[in-house]
């Protein structure tokens, strides 16, 4: 497949062409917000050096933000005229997740988390952390969005916590693997330096978003879609609209918009990411993918930019519903997450029939508990011997349930 | 299936997203507009940055519907026409975007048309007989310019606002009166129930000879007079003022139209722009235009209001001049006509 890739978002303009035999053809500006003149200039130069009329590209991937707003609309435009005029479908590059491609990689080493950090002004950075596995993918360590730094540090730490136990448990007794480093990226590096203070951290300020790293994500995970599906990630409102909104919700706690929704098979791989950075035994990708597809199984995720943020499932067997897993990633937590997915979850079963809800709880998570209580669901019961723990003992595990038909039940313990 | 050149034009300088087919830069096969005046109106005006924003998602639809309604394929097209300003860069550069690439896609010239320009060839468009060359008053949100139209490449700018633009002051004036956003549609409508002799406001006329224009000092006198009628703690006779201001506008912009023609002996005029829709403006022009024995050419509010269908005229006439732009246009704020 002939792809073309294009970035617009940063402060130097790329364009790479790649043709089905591999070979690449790369045009790359200056620094200086030159890109609507020199964009189109840039991709004549690539597809004529490769002797491929534009009539035969077959795809176009494009960096899609965070960044500036008007490169992202340069480039997203372009791409999306681009691929309505010939016919042809494009690809969505979070522009973040491709700075992993900026990371070069010694033979052996283990693989660093990549930290792109972006300068977004008013105390704010664009910022994301990905840990490039062995097997290739991509896991999302720290959501991308606007963060404060304060709060992205937090993140970073409950995450890198995360990750190191998926690894030892991953390791499953094994040499314990070494510890990945991490490295912070771009612009933003040198402004909020004092705030990433991670212990042998490497920092690469001097890295620019470039056109090659759009091509390589868009190669390894890259889903073609219609011209018109293609939309920018701005991760920020205008500002006029965020004074607005933020006038209109005075006095009333307004509750967090989170983009909760069915969960599909697209889905699979970010709920994978939250179950391993969340719990000791984590389903497989198999099994979450079977699971999904049951007629008797439900799944809601809260999902942001293409990262699955929280996400919780249920089996529906006549009026009662198991729910059988509910995680919030380590990034996000506290922040309603699991609330709202448990809260829509319900909404949607009990509009399918379901009446009372039934799950279990490590009894030593407290935190869960009550959060279950607030949405309804009363212990009821106890599963002895349960869970594994870290150490390699077993917890019991609290069953809840949330009774809508108003059937009495007895305590029980198994 | 059509013999004629046909070129498809792009507008996204300000709040419309637009496009349109014409062919032979006179008649318009299709002429598609997206407003976002919904989406501004709750900031009082148009915001630039979230005006871009709505014109990405919507330029390639638009563009689909206008090729649809034409009943044109893209590969008939002879040649995309572009706003390239002056406007909001932000906005502009959106239609510039996806006019250069559907033009490099397509093997097509590309032409970039300023945006003034297009207003006054929107009288083409309903006009076969019309021909340069005639005098022209362009008024709108962001422009209230005379314009000596003496052949298809021969535009010279007789005068200029040296302030607000017309309808610049129509939306501050409606603001102040609390008359909601677009101001111009909606003074015009308030005007409608008021007395213009209510108020009297300054007409600023200028040195004399002078075709350039000043609404600052009128929009001052508005919104002193609002201020006094609100501290003596009176009613503000909303209609009243509307239709006294209105008035002024009006009377300065006949005025100074009168003169011009007077100056060059042109015995059409063309009066184009978003405040050519003014019921009150079209009035008054008929009237003076008949006394001076002038014939008055104005576009159906479609096509006064920013659309495509006046870009893809003008483009038409540049592409027919043998004008081509490269794939390195740049987007303008501010552009000389």
């Amino acid at each position: 497949m002939s792809l073309l890739a294009i970035e617009t978002t940063g402060p130097v303009c790329s364009a790479v062409l790649r043709l089905e035999d591999g070979r690449l053809f790369r045009r790359k500006g200056t620094e200086g917000l030159r890109h609507l003149t020199s964009l189109i200039p840039m991709v004549e130069g690539v597809l004529a050096e490769a002797g491929l009329p534009a009539r035969d590209l077959e795809c176009i991937a494009v960096s899609a933000g965070p960044g500036s707003f008007t490169g992202i609309r340069i480039g997203v435009a372009t791409a999306r005229a681009l691929a309505q005029t010939l016919g042809i479908p494009v690809i969505k590059v979070p522009t973040l997740e491709a700075f992993v491609y900026l990371r070069e990689r010694e033979e052996g080493q283990p693989p660093d988390i990549v930290c792109p950090v972006f300068d977004a002004r008013r105390g704010q950075m664009y910022a994301g952390a990905y840990a490039l596995e062995e097997n290739g993918r991509i896991m999302t360590l720290v959501p991308g969005a606007a963060w404060d730094p304060v709060d992205f540090l937090a993140s970073l730490e409950a995450s890198m916590a995360a990750y190191a136990r998926y690894r030892r448990h991953r390791a499953r007794g094994e040499d314990a693997p070494p510890a990945p480093g991490i490295c912070f990226m771009g612009d933003g590096v040198p402004v909020f330096k004092d705030a990433l203070g991670i212990p042998g951290a490497q920092f690469f300020p001097e890295a620019v978003q470039d056109a090659e790293a759009v091509l390589s994500w868009a190669l390894d995970f890259g889903r073609p879609e219609r011209y018109d599906a293609l939309l920018p990630i701005y991760m920020r409102k205008a500002e006029a609209q965020r004074k607005l909104d933020e006038k209109s919700s005075q006095g009333a706690a307004s509750a967090p918009n989170l983009p909760l929704r069915e969960a599909g098979e697209e889905d699979v791989l970010g709920i994978s990411v939250v179950e391993q950075l969340s719990f000791g035994e984590p389903w497989l990708e198999k099994s979450i993918r079977d699971d999904l597809e049951l007629d008797y199984s439900d799944y809601v995720v809260c999902e942001r930019d293409g990262v699955v943020l929280g996400y919780a499932g249920l089996h529906r067997i006549g009026e009662e519903g198991d729910i059988t897993n509910i995680a919030v990633h380590p990034a996000v937590r506290r922040k309603g997450i699991g609330t709202a997915v448990l809260a829509e979850l319900i909404r949607r079963a009990e509009a399918a029939g379901v009446k009372d809800f039934s799950l279990e709880v490590r009894v030593s998570d407290k935190g869960a508990a009550a959060m279950y209580e607030k949405a309804g669901f009363l212990g009821e019961g106890h599963r002895k011997s349960y869970y594994p723990t870290d150490d390699g003992a077993r917890e019991d595990a609290l069953i809840m349930w949330r009774r809508g038909s108003g059937k009495k039940a007895e305590y029980i313990i198994v | 299936m059509n013999d004629g050149i046909l070129v498809l034009g792009i507008e996204t300088s300000c709040d419309e997203t637009a496009a349109a087919v014409t062919v032979d830069g006179r008649t318009a096969l299709s002429n598609v507009i997206a407003s976002q005046i919904d989406v501004h109106k709750v900031f009082g005006g148009v915001v630039p940055e979230i005006a871009s924003r709505h014109h990405l998602e919507a330029v390639c639809g638009i563009v689909e519907a206008a090729l649809e309604d034409a009943g044109v394929r893209r590969d008939e097209l002879d040649a995309i026409a572009v706003t390239k300003g002056p406007g909001l860069v932000g906005a502009v550069l959106i239609g510039l975007a996806t006019a250069k690439a559907m033009a490099f896609a397509l093997g097509k010239p590309l032409v970039g048309v300023h945006h003034i320009r297009g207003h006054i060839f929107a009288a083409f468009l309903e006009n076969p007989k019309l021909e340069p060359p005639f005098l022209a008053l362009v008024a709108s949100g962001g422009h209230t310019s005379l314009i000596d139209v003496r052949g298809y490449d021969e535009l010279a700018v007789l005068g200029g606002t040296r302030d607000d633009a017309a309808g610049e002051a129509f939306d501050k004036v409606a603001r102040v009166l609390g008359l909601g956003y677009p101001g111009g549609p909606m003074i015009d409508l308030a005007a409608g129930e008021g007395d213009p002799d209510a108020a009297r406001f300054k007409r600023t006329m200028l040195e004399p000879g002078s075709l350039d224009f000043s609404f600052s000092g009128i929009k001052t006198g508005v919104l002193n007079h609002v201020n006094t009628q609100r501290q003596a703690g009176g009613p503000v006779d909303t209609a009243d003022i509307a239709a006294s201001f209105q008035q002024a506008v009006v009377d300065v912009l006949v005025e100074k139209t009168r003169l011009a023609l007077e100056q060059t002996g042109r015995s059409a005029l063309v009066l184009c722009g978003g405040v050519a829709a003014n019921t009150a403006l079209r009035e008054r022009m008929e009237g003076a235009c008949a006394q001076a024995g002038v014939r008055l050419f104005m576009p159906s509010p479609v096509y006064c209001t920013d659309n495509a269908a006046m870009i893809a005229c003008a483009g038409y006439y540049d592409f027919k001049a043998g004008r081509r732009d490269g794939y390195d246009l740049d987007a303008y704020a501010e552009l000389d006509l």
